[in-house]
């Protein structure tokens, strides 16, 4: 192989969107410190190798059958999942800085998780609005007191966060009901160590093995009567949900039973797995499936994807499910102006991570402020069961901005505005060479032993507006937390499961 | 008074049902004025389970299965209710008074009443229902004449026809077309209540079969019944029947409040299998005279 220059994969240069950071290019030094081993492997492989190792990705992916589900989208279901070859690379100590703030928060969220089916003292302190809780579709007042048997009732967080220009990383949502992207950020790295074994080797990233093994044990803490090896099974919604491909994806990788809501049954106040040679009796549930739709009998009663019986079931004790039912009430962006004093309150600390600012119209004041600048905001509702979906405010007819101005008067406490940040940007790997794209990244959180650890990595994806939750899965990268060398750790070296190679 | 209530439920299925659950909130809840003296819930086929808790709104609420194959199922209530008389209320605080003592008050005592001002899962306040409640609430009225305005006008305009609307007939509808049973005039007035920024709860309850000394029948005693409450700082919850276009004297016996029917529905289930069903529902309230001894019998 010739030995290639910077022109062949950024011919022409690497172009800084004004006013965004860059993840790997400083406007001053060029290439940040932590991706020079990266940036020359692949300014050594040139143009052509790039584009056949992202030709490799996409037969890998599609030999996998990765895919992901579009709805109204023009290639329907089974869309194929795209990963941009070309992975996120962050430093250890941003990283490190990154992984405290999303642990801290998960841990807040959780105690005001349990405070709002426990006690309400933060509403009855005045800490968090009541309406905020109590007009959100997600507070379900049948989970009332209903609780595991372990400290964190929140088993899996998952963060939204976005690097700003300031190179500070800001939390955009909060995931607390399934563990969306979790399955497809294991696929991106398992392609990834496939496409660039040595790469990815040279360039000391941090594994994500112990991160699942942590997982599974965590999980197992919440057994019913501390059960020692619980059945665990993952519930789906099934084959035409969007992210079905992960959920049996991270089912095979952990070596728990992928089911639906029709291969459970409740008998006895029990859960139990529908085989062909009898029932099974199930201790943990991890879920794929909303909240509301997990039990027909106390919740949504047109749901057909849950389980009658199964709040009962969980409420008596007899079944654990992670994350707990009623857990979508976090999901919540009028909740993050709250936030930093619930921290101060109640952990005594700032919050690491900042959230978007925010402004929560159930207040006078942050309601008129939404009202006089709709077109710098993205408007939301509180929850996402809403039927009005969020929307950018400067891309609205001035017709439709009355309509809005006028839904959020006749019930404020329903909607929050959030100020529209700028994403980051970092390579991408597009015809063959580098450009700049906007980026955000998710990060995974899983509780072991009351601590929260979190992902060394996450789900990248390409996406250059202010995105809900799991739409616009377009472009995905894997992410690479990237140590110094002297720090380089052995255990990646022989992984002791085959499973864990990752 | 004392009374009898036998509330019975009869599901005939043409194909058989392997597995039901189901959630019945049909013994009465006691609180100052009603004392719940004993209450029974006679299951057939056998539950496999049954555990009674206390819902988010304190109403007490069974959880069942049936665990057999069946083709009937049969689920009969039978409670025994002391009712005291209440005194005739009088207040003269306006009702802006009121709206204005939920919207600020800091007082966490008064959170369980102000869930009740706010949209539920089957009464969403809309504009027109506000301009329909209106004319009710003149300056400075106090809140009770203002609610007896409302119930009343409900009355005059609303006609009862049964099997008009269904359990999941849209507010709007029953509002459209001036028709309902008692479970929509409670919709529709707590709808208006909760317009005003009043705090207003569904009642599901029953009322005495035949009213005591031979007066007219009155409407919705045969089956369950519905009506709601309005909230009066310093005094309480208050009840008022718009069916009936009275304020409940001691002839309403309640089941269970909430935010809306879905909230306190009085037996409801999922069943594997079944094919179609026919449903019968009958309820008798007795008067009992005397002091209440409960006997061998109510016990078991």
């Amino acid at each position: 192989m010739s030995k290639t220059s910077i022109a062949d994969i950024m011919p022409e240069g690497y172009a800084l969107e004004p006013g965004s950071y860059d993840e790997m290019w400083d406007p001053k030094d060029g290439v940040r410190a932590h991706w020079h081993p990266f940036f020359s492997a692949i300014e050594h492989m040139g143009s052509k190798e790039l584009a056949r190792l992202d030709q490799e990705a996409r037969l890998l992916l599609r030999e996998n059958g990765v895919t992901y589900n579009a709805h109204g989208d023009p290639d329907g279901l089974h869309r194929p999942w795209e990963l941009d070859p070309i992975p996120l690379l962050l430093q250890a100590n941003d990283w490190n800085h990154i992984a405290r703030g999303v642990s801290q928060r998960a841990e807040l969220l959780n105690l005001v998780l349990k405070d709002i089916y426990g006690p309400q003292t933060l509403i009855r302190e005045g800490m968090l609005p009541f309406e905020l809780i109590y007009n959100h579709a997600g507070f379900l007042r049948p989970c009332k007191d209903v609780f595991l048997p372990a400290e964190h009732q929140l088993r899996v967080y998952t963060a939204n966060l976005a690097r700003g220009p300031d190179g500070q990383m800001w939390v955009l949502y909060d995931h607390t009901q399934v563990p969306d992207g979790l399955g497809y950020a294991l696929e991106n790295r398992t392609a990834m160590s496939r496409i660039m074994p040595t790469l990815f080797n040279d360039c000391n990233v941090r594994c994500l093995g112990d991160f699942f093994r942590t997982f599974q044990i965590g999980l197992s803490e919440i057994a019913p009567h501390y059960k020692e090896n619980p059945r665990i099974v993952v519930l789906t919604p099934g084959p035409f949900n969007a992210t079905y491909f992960e959920h049996a994806y991270l089912s095979a990788y952990l070596d728990y039973t992928l089911v639906q809501g029709d291969g459970l049954t409740v008998r006895d106040g029990r859960v139990w797995l529908k085989s062909i040679d009898g029932l099974h009796p199930v201790d943990i549930i991890l879920r794929h499936i909303n909240d509301d739709f997990c039990d027909p009998l106390e919740l949504n009663e047109e749901s057909q994807l849950g389980v009658a019986g199964l709040l009962n079931a969980a409420r008596n004790g007899h079944v654990a499910i992670a994350n707990p039912l009623g857990s979508s009430v976090l999901e919540n962006p009028g909740l993050m102006p709250f936030l930093p004093g619930i921290a101060r309150h109640l952990l005594g600390e700032d919050l690491i991570l900042p959230s978007v600012a925010t402004w929560w119209c159930g207040q006078a004041r942050e309601m008129n402020y939404v009202l006089d600048h709709l077109d710098r905001l993205v408007l939301c509702p509180i929850d996402q069961q809403s039927v009005t979906p969020r929307v950018f405010g400067a891309l609205l007819s001035r017709a439709e901005r009355e309509v809005w101005r006028d839904r959020i008067r006749a019930n404020p406490t329903r909607y929050a505005g959030m100020e529209r940040v700028s994403f980051a940007t970092a390579p991408s790997l597009i015809n063959g060479h580098l450009e700049s794209r906007h980026t955000t990244l998710t990060a995974f959180a899983v509780s072991h032993q009351n601590t929260y650890e979190v992902m060394p990595g996450g789900l990248t994806r390409r996406s250059s507006e202010f995105v809900g939750p799991t739409h616009a899965f377009v472009h995905s990268k894997d992410t690479w937390v990237i140590d110094d060398h002297h720090a380089r750790n052995t255990r990646q070296l022989a992984p002791t499961h085959r499973n864990f190679g990752v | 008074m004392n009374y009898r209530i036998t509330h019975q439920t009869h599901y005939e299925y043409t194909e058989t049902v392997s597995l039901c659950h189901n959630q019945a909130q049909l013994s009465p809840r006691s609180f100052f004025y009603q004392t719940c003296l004993n209450s029974h819930i006679a299951i057939d086929p056998q539950p496999v389970s049954f555990r009674e808790r206390k819902d988010f709104f304190g109403n007490r609420t069974a959880y069942f299965s049936i665990e057999q194959p069946h083709n009937i199922l049969s689920v009969t209530a039978t409670s025994d209710v002391h009712i005291a008389s209440q005194t005739q209320l009088t207040s003269d605080m306006p009702w802006e008074t009121v709206c204005h003592i939920l919207k600020t008050t800091t007082d966490p005592a008064l959170l369980s009443v102000r869930q009740f001002v706010l949209d539920s899962p089957k009464v969403s306040t809309a504009p027109e229902l506000t301009k329909y409640a209106e004319p009710s609430f003149s300056k400075d009225r106090p809140l009770i004449e203002a609610v007896g305005d409302l119930t009343q006008r409900i009355y005059n305009d609303f006609e009862y026809v049964p099997g008009f609307t269904t359990i999941s007939t849209p507010l709007s509808d029953v509002f459209k077309h001036r028709k309902g049973v008692c479970q929509d005039f409670a919709h529709l007035t707590i709808g208006c209540l909760r317009a005003m920024g009043l705090a207003a709860r569904y009642i599901s309850g029953y009322l005495e079969t035949l009213s005591s000394s031979g007066k007219e029948h009155l409407i919705g005693a045969d089956a369950s019944h519905a009506w709601f409450s309005v909230y009066l700082p310093n005094h309480g919850w208050i009840d008022f029947d718009p069916t009936n276009n009275l304020i409940p004297p001691d002839q309403h016996i309640t089941l269970a409040w909430g935010r809306d029917f879905a909230d306190v529905t009085p037996l409801k289930g999922v069943v594997i299998g079944g094919g179609q069903h026919a449903l019968t529902v009958s309820v008798t309230v007795e008067p009992i005279e005397g002091k209440f001894i409960p006997t061998q019998e109510t016990m078991n």
